[in-house]
């Protein structure tokens, strides 16, 4: 176990392109993954963070910051306590400043949240690209997700017959 | 003998000619036996001839499988000097050929095992080179087998294939990453949308149906175990009724056209799927995505009168049958179970019923079972795990005390659980009623004082009975157990408030201050339908509206009548039956 001292362990976190970012160990265990990493004792030195560029990987780590708990006065990490509702409100005006991004980092957002493990991050992306979807046509979807329709009439018919409950 | 999978049939192939029909096999050794085989994409039959003091190695070829015709295709001579290894050998066993790429020469690949000393095993691959007939050992290692072996253990060695082709059926398109962005938008959308979204594409159909995502989905929606309602209501639809959000309802003025006019009994979920009975039929329903499919029960047998005592009316009981709903993991397909009442005699204490289980993936027929030994009252059946749980009908039958009937589905068996000690003494006393639930996955008896307004709930953990709740409803108004059943449906894990149900009302029971928060009544429905009424106000955000207040004398009617809305118990889910498919189900 990485002994736990009263001052801030920093830990370092590498992108495949090759930059280094210092964060606390706090902050980086906000992701499920690193936390298993550092409580498995793996992570000594740096951690290289696979598939995630420096671009997006800074954005968790910013998310990260924001997100966990406020250390209070000793510099202890804070226990689980529920944070007052305006820090709450005050998180989520941030959230939303925060996912204002393009489709392309979204979706590069929530593929790094799922590998890191980033509960928040991860329910905060998927969720916004559903409520950008959720009340388009089929054909909006395709075309937002850049996905094509692929089926034959008759495939379509059999899934439709299939799937008619749905419709009612 | 050959098996077509093509035609799935088994058929005979003739023998070679070499086997005298109806003679014993010379040895059963092992080394001494033949052995089939693929060779160069025909069937190969190998015939040792060493045991047999020929030092040869015969390979016979199908030629044809209609007419049988056997071919001796190689005699491999293991008479020279190089062949010393393979005389020796315990285990011989030619495993295929194979030609190189440079030459178009065709090579027989051997190998072979051979007991060196103590725990020592050689193993060795030969090749043979049917045109010069010449021997090479390419490959010879010592093994150590740790375990004794009573027997040779035979070589390890095997043809192997480079390919791309995968052991399951994986999709490249489902692992890139695109597809698991998708997948985790498709995990947060709700169950109705997520069915629709099958329609974008063939890769989204193909996600959406997998079982692996059905599974991923349940877990992701019911993590938070916070209990979740939704109404039944009428609907002009082919079902006859559908179910509408709490909220939506409360939210929304309802009309007379969404009042029930038949009465219905939902259970609560049971892995995805809730069953909602009539007093002739039983619907297999998702309420969120709209999956349906309808079972008629097997009713009362017309040649017998029906010799009923009227029935026992409340909020939790439709006809003469008691239905639940049950999970078989094996086959992973709900299964209903129905117990019919023919007779029920209270004097005489004689009682008639059938059993009857509906395999719901399955079309055919329901399959009668044996009669549970006890007959079981009229309220619901709890499911736990497996099992399903009935209170036993004290008034019925031999036996004048509570017990709990469980059925078993994986055994196909009923048996009895004791009730709690402290239940035999109210039995004959203050007409008390007693059910199970299954609260927090737990097995609970309940047992309901109307004289002191109380419900004791006792669970069953680790095979001992012990208090888990006592429901005080003195102080709640329309919840009393004079007028009504009240069944406790769930705990909300958050502050551990209790929702019961009395299927006029609906509520959080707060243990501690021993009062309810209202979140459904029937009452704010029939005022607000009456059209000289205004809609009480229900715009809270959660739209729990408290009425703490309200008269109890507005509530004192038995729930004889139908109820135009009966609150339900669901879990968000994606599990459905198709019609040609196999089922996909949740785990």
């Amino acid at each position: 176990m990485a002994t736990r001292e009263a001052g801030k362990k920093m830990i370092m976190l590498k992108s495949p392109d090759g930059m280094e970012f210092e964060v606390e160990e706090a902050v980086a265990m906000e992701s499920q993954t690193i936390r298993k990493m550092i409580e498995d004792d793996c992570a000594d030195t740096a951690i290289l963070i696979p598939n995630i560029n420096s671009k997006i990987l800074s954005r968790v780590i910013e998310y990260c910051n924001k997100h966990v708990p406020t250390t209070g006065a000793t510099g202890a990490a804070a226990s689980d306590t529920v944070a007052p509702a305006a820090l709450a409100e005050d998180l989520k005006i941030w959230d939303a400043e925060f996912i204002k991004v393009n489709r392309a980092t979204r979706f590069d957002l929530i593929q790094a949240a799922s590998y890191l493990n980033i509960k928040g991050l991860l329910d905060l992306t998927s969720q916004t690209t559903i409520d950008t979807i959720s009340d388009n046509s089929l054909e909006e979807i395709r075309s937002f997700l850049s996905t094509k329709n692929d089926y034959l009439p008759e495939e379509e018919q059999t899934i439709r017959r299939e799937n008619q409950w749905a419709f009612q | 003998m050959s098996f077509s999978v093509a035609e799935e049939t088994f058929t005979c192939i003739r023998s070679p000619p070499f086997w005298v029909p109806g003679a014993p096999p010379a040895s059963w050794l092992a080394s001494s036996g033949e052995q089939l085989m693929e060779m160069d994409e025909q069937l190969c039959l190998v015939r040792n001839r060493i045991p047999h003091g020929s030092n040869t190695l015969e390979i016979w070829k199908l030629l044809d499988y209609s007419s049988g015709d056997w071919l001796l295709n190689h005699r491999i001579n293991l008479s020279g000097h190089l062949a010393r290894d393979l005389r020796q050998s315990q285990i011989l066993r030619v495993i295929g050929s194979f030609r190189s790429y440079r030459s178009t020469r065709k090579k027989i690949i051997i190998t072979t095992s051979m007991h060196k000393i103590f725990n020592k095993y050689q193993k060795m691959v030969h090749t043979y080179d049917p045109r010069s007939e010449a021997l090479e050992t390419i490959l010879s290692i010592t093994e150590t087998h740790s375990i004794p072996q009573y027997a040779c253990p035979s070589s390890r060695f095997g043809f192997i294939q480079e390919t791309l082709a995968p052991v399951h059926r994986t999709d490249e398109a489902l692992s890139s990453d695109l597809a698991k962005v998708t997948r985790e938008i498709l995990l947060r959308l709700p169950a109705k949308s997520a069915i629709l979204s099958k329609f974008v594409c063939k890769q989204w159909f193909r996600l959406i149906e997998s079982e692996n995502f059905i599974r991923s989905y349940f877990q992701h929606k019911n993590m938070d175990k916070r209990p979740k309602v939704m109404l039944v209501v009428k609907s002009t639809g082919q079902l006859g009724f559908s179910f509408t959000p709490l909220n939506k309802c409360l939210q929304e003025a309802p009309s007379h056209s969404t009042l029930l006019d038949t009465k219905v009994v939902c259970s609560k979920p049971c892995h995805g799927l809730n069953l909602v009975s009539t007093e002739t039929k039983d619907y297999l329903c998702n309420p969120c995505t709209g999956f349906h499919r309808v079972y008629r029960n097997l009713g009362p047998n017309l040649h017998l009168p029906s010799r009923m005592p009227k029935a026992e009316e409340h909020a939790f009981t439709v006809g003469n049958k008691n239905v639940g709903l049950t999970f078989s993991p094996s086959t992973r397909q709900h299964v209903i179970v129905e117990i019919f009442y023919h007779r029920k005699d209270f004097k005489s204490r004689q009682y008639d019923m059938t059993c009857a289980l509906y395999w719901c993936n399955s079309w055919s027929a329901a399959q009668q079972i044996s009669v549970p030994p006890l007959p079981v009252n009229d309220m619901p059946p709890a499911y736990v795990e497996g099992v399903l749980y009935w209170m036993s009908e004290p008034r019925l039958g031999q036996c004048c005390e509570w017990t709990i009937v469980s059925f078993n589905l994986a055994k196909r068996t009923f048996d009895v659980v004791p009730c709690p000690s402290w239940f035999a003494r109210w039995n004959s006393r203050n007409r008390c009623r007693a059910f199970v639930v299954e609260l927090e996955g737990v097995l609970c008896a309940v047992l309901a004082d109307p004289v002191a307004d109380k419900l004791d709930v006792w669970k069953l953990e680790h095979g001992q009975w012990g208090r888990a709740y006592t429901i005080n409803l003195e102080a709640c108004p329309g919840y009393s157990l004079k007028t009504s059943v009240v069944m406790p449906l769930a705990v909300d894990p958050d502050h551990g408030r209790i929702l019961l149900n009395t299927g006029r009302k609906i509520g959080l029971y707060d243990p501690v201050e021993q009062t309810i928060l209202n979140l459904h009544s029937l009452d704010q429905v029939q005022a607000a339908s009456s059209p000289h009424l205004e809609m009480p106000s229900t715009s809270s955000r959660n739209s729990l509206t408290c009425s703490k207040e309200e008269s109890a004398a507005e509530m004192n009617r038995m729930d004889s009548e139908i109820i135009p809305f009966v609150p339900m118990l669901y879990e968000e889910s994606l599990a459905c039956y198709s019609s040609v498919r196999k089922a996909k189900m949740l785990w």
